[in-house]
Formats: structure tokens, C-alpha cells, sequence
């Protein structure tokens, strides 16, 4: 198990009163949310910001981490002192706060234990387990089509006398097809446990999407850069173009200009009503490297009377 | 404890799915104040004329779920985290556009 340097990851002094542990908090936190950040690190600091603020800002943990002095480096390997076994803390701790069974380090849950209390008054009650919030990262092509993902989640079970404890779980999800990025889907019956005998709570995942190289999902909406050759934008014509669904023929129109948008009509993502596919024009020149090619373009130089800057009035 | 190797099917909460506020609040932990808040600040519209008959579509659960987690994360109040929603949003939105622009010009990577 690795030492944690909460001080270290908050950016703090040891002697940091409350109010810079909150600042220093609030901070970062706007910095590495996942929400806002892009950074690529983003989440991972972000729990551990999470995971050091836990602990900073509860006078009793922080004092608690404070024994163990501060003589260990960050990454070190850790080995709690004898005495902490039987010191009896009875931490507390809201880690899984809004049911995102979310699971703090080995270093933390050895040094504050990983027996959650429930709240007071509500062991030995039936109550419906919690709803739970997990996020899903898929292809463009399985929100298309649908698939079926193995999830893995960190659930928050009662044990035996009401004390709260994580349980790794893997859960196989059928991703019903045509979601959007950004949507929540919900797995009815999958969220916490309920406590003496009372149904468990759903869990919902929030559906976020991998880049794919050519199409660009907005909503319901597809986007795809569509290169075309001059003469097929000129002329106009019939091409071949990727769809999600697979190939179709597209009509271009004659005189299309780069920048312009065409529309497939129902080819975008969702169910009963799906989006669109849009297509915008990028005309590409061929370049002028043979005799043959130079020959062409010095011919349309001749005897086009073309200025694509006349509105600049140059 | 369900059979781990079963396979569960999901609902999509689209614009076709309607959940009552109660459905709603206990979904996110979510109290009636803030729900109030979140649709007096237009951040999610309700069907029905009273709050006894509201109800809400799939995707408002999206939007309040990211308010009450930046609220909670980032320790600001419900309106606060209502403009960044909407503020993320935009960004978002803006980010497809420069991605699309980028690779237009060919200078994406």
C-alpha cells in the first residue's frame, strides 16, 4: 500500500488552517471536475483531490493522519503503526455520497476503515436501497447499433450489522441502441440493495461517447466532413458516402461550394425519431504534380473567367 | 443480489420516458427546494400546471444530476451550478464546432 500525502495533493503547508483547506478544495475542484476539465488526468486527480479534502477537512481524521508524522514521501510504501488497529476510530464518512459508490484509496480505507455507518435510526427498517450514478464510455457505433458492455461498480451493500461496506460488482448491460451522448440510461433494479427486505434502488448511466475518426455526434445529430473533388462539385453527381447504418448514394448537387451542408434525412442516432446525418462540403484540388494535371489547370486559368475574390473587390 | 452474468437491459430516459417528481427526487437525492429552484432558473421544464401534477422527461434527469453533482463537488449553490450547466453546455457545443472546423481545415491531431 502506497502513503498518501494529502498536504502534497491539495498543494497545502501541514499547518493549513480550515478555511486554505476549503480554498485550497474549491480550487482545485474547479480545476480537475471531470464536468469541466479536459485535462487528461482530469478524473483521477479529482478523486484523489476528493479522497485528501475527506480527510483535511474532518478535524478528527486530519489529526489522526497528522500522527503518523511527516517524515513519509508520497508513493511510499505504508505499513500503519501497531497501535491503529486498537485505537478504536469510529470515522465517518459520506464517500458514497449520492450513491456513486465511489471507492477511496487502499491507504484511506485502511487508515479510516471501510465500515460505513448508516445514518442513525434507519438500521432495521425496510427501506428501498439507493438509486445509483455510474458513467459508461461506448463507441459511436454501439450507440448506433446497441451492445452489450460489462460494467464494473463498486456497490455499497449492508452488512450483517448495518454498517455499510463496497463490493466490487460486474454487471453485463444491454445498451439499447440509438443513444446520445450525455443521456442517462436507467438498469431498473440495479442500484443499492434495500435494507430489511425492501427493493433495491435502479441505476442509471450516463452515456458518453469515444472520438471516432469521421463522424461527429451533436445530439441526435451526425456530422461528417465530406471531401469532394472540384469537378464533382461543379458538375454535380452521384457518390458513394459512410453512413452509421453503412454505405449510401448521395446526390450532389451542381455548383455545391465548400462549407455547405447537405442532409440525410433519419440517419443520425435514436430510436423512433432518429436524427440526421449532416455533410459539409470540403472541395480538395487535385494536386498539380504531371504535365497532364498542370495542362488542365492552365486551361481552366485560360478560359475561365474566374475570380474568387471579386467581393473582396480585388 | 442478481446473477452477476445475467444480462440486464437498460431504458434510454429520452423525451418518451415521464418521471414524476417523486421519481425524480429520489433518483438524485434531490429535495423539492432545489428542484423548484432548478425549474423556476429554467434549467428543466416540467409538464403539468402544480408541482403535485408535474412531470419531466428522461432527459432532465441528465441536466439535474450535473447540477447536483458540480453543486455538491464544487460547493456552490444551485444557482451557480445551474449557470455552469448551461455555460458547459455551450462549451460543449462549441468544442463540436471547432472539432468539425478543425478537421475541415485538416489541421485536426
Amino acid at each position: 500500500m502506497q502513503y498518501k500525502d494529502y498536504y502534497k495533493i491539495m498543494g497545502l503547508a501541514r499547518e493549513a488552517s480550515a478555511d486554505e483547506v476549503k480554498r485550497a478544495y474549491r480550487k482545485l475542484a474547479r480545476k480537475y471536475h471531470p464536468d469541466v476539465s479536459k485535462e487528461p488526468q482530469a478524473e483521477e486527480r479529482f478523486k484523489e483531490l476528493g479522497e485528501a479534502y475527506e480527510v483535511l477537512r474532518d478535524p478528527q481524521k486530519r489529526a489522526a493522519y497528522d500522527r503518523l508524522g511527516s517524515a513519509w514521501q508520497s508513493g511510499q510504501e505504508f505499513t500503519p503503526p501497531p497501535e491503529w488497529q486498537t485505537s478504536g476510530f469510529g470515522f465517518q464518512h459520506d464517500a458514497d455520497e449520492g450513491g456513486t459508490g465511489h471507492r477511496f484509496s487502499d491507504f484511506f480505507e485502511t487508515l479510516f476503515g471501510h465500515a460505513f455507518h448508516a445514518g442513525a435510526g434507519t438500521s432495521g427498517a425496510r427501506r428501498r436501497g439507493q438509486d445509483q450514478h455510474a458513467r459508461i464510455v461506448i463507441s459511436l457505433d454501439d450507440a448506433y447499433r446497441g451492445a452489450t458492455r460489462i460494467v464494473q461498480l463498486a456497490v455499497p451493500e449492508w452488512d450483517a450489522r448495518g454498517g455499510r461496506v463496497l463490493r466490487d460488482r460486474k454487471l453485463q448491460v444491454q445498451i439499447p441502441a440509438g443513444v446520445i451522448p450525455g443521456q442517462q440510461i436507467r438498469l431498473a433494479g440495479q442500484g443499492t440493495p434495500g435494507m430489511a427486505g425492501g427493493p433495491p434502488g435502479d441505476l442509471y448511466l450516463e452515456v458518453a461517447l469515444q472520438p471516432h475518426p469521421l463522424f461527429q455526434a451533436e445530439g441526435h445529430d451526425i456530422y461528417l466532413n465530406l471531401p469532394l473533388a472540384p469537378w464533382e462539385a461543379a458538375l454535380g453527381g452521384q457518390i458513394t458516402v459512410p453512413t452509421l447504418g453503412g454505405k449510401v448514394d448521395v446526390r450532389i448537387p451542381p455548383g455545391s461550394q465548400s462549407g455547405q451542408k447537405l442532409r440525410l434525412k433519419g440517419r443520425g442516432l435514436g430510436g423512433r425519431t432518429p436524427g440526421d446525418q449532416y455533410m459539409v462540403l470540403q472541395i480538395v484540388t487535385p494536386p498539380a504534380t504531371t504535365p497532364a494535371a498542370r495542362e488542365i489547370y492552365e486551361q481552366m486559368s485560360r478560359e475561365l473567367s474566374f475570380n474568387p475574390r471579386s467581393h473582396m473587390g480585388v | 443480489m442478481p446473477d452477476e452474468t445475467a444480462v440486464v437491459t437498460a431504458t434510454i430516459l429520452d423525451e418518451t420516458v415521464t418521471l414524476s417528481v417523486g421519481q425524480l427526487c429520489e433518483a438524485l437525492g434531490l429535495g423539492i427546494d432545489d428542484l423548484m429552484t432548478c425549474v423556476q432558473e429554467g434549467l428543466v421544464e416540467p409538464r403539468g400546471i402544480s408541482p403535485q401534477t408535474w412531470s419531466f422527461t428522461g432527459p432532465a434527469l441528465s441536466r439535474l444530476h450535473k447540477a447536483l453533482r458540480l453543486k455538491r463537488d464544487l460547493e456552490i449553490d444551485i444557482s451557480g451550478a445551474i449557470l455552469a450547466v448551461e455555460l458547459l453546455e455551450e462549451a460543449e457545443r462549441l468544442r463540436a464546432r471547432v472539432r468539425a472546423l478543425e478537421q475541415l481545415l485538416g489541421t485536426a491531431r
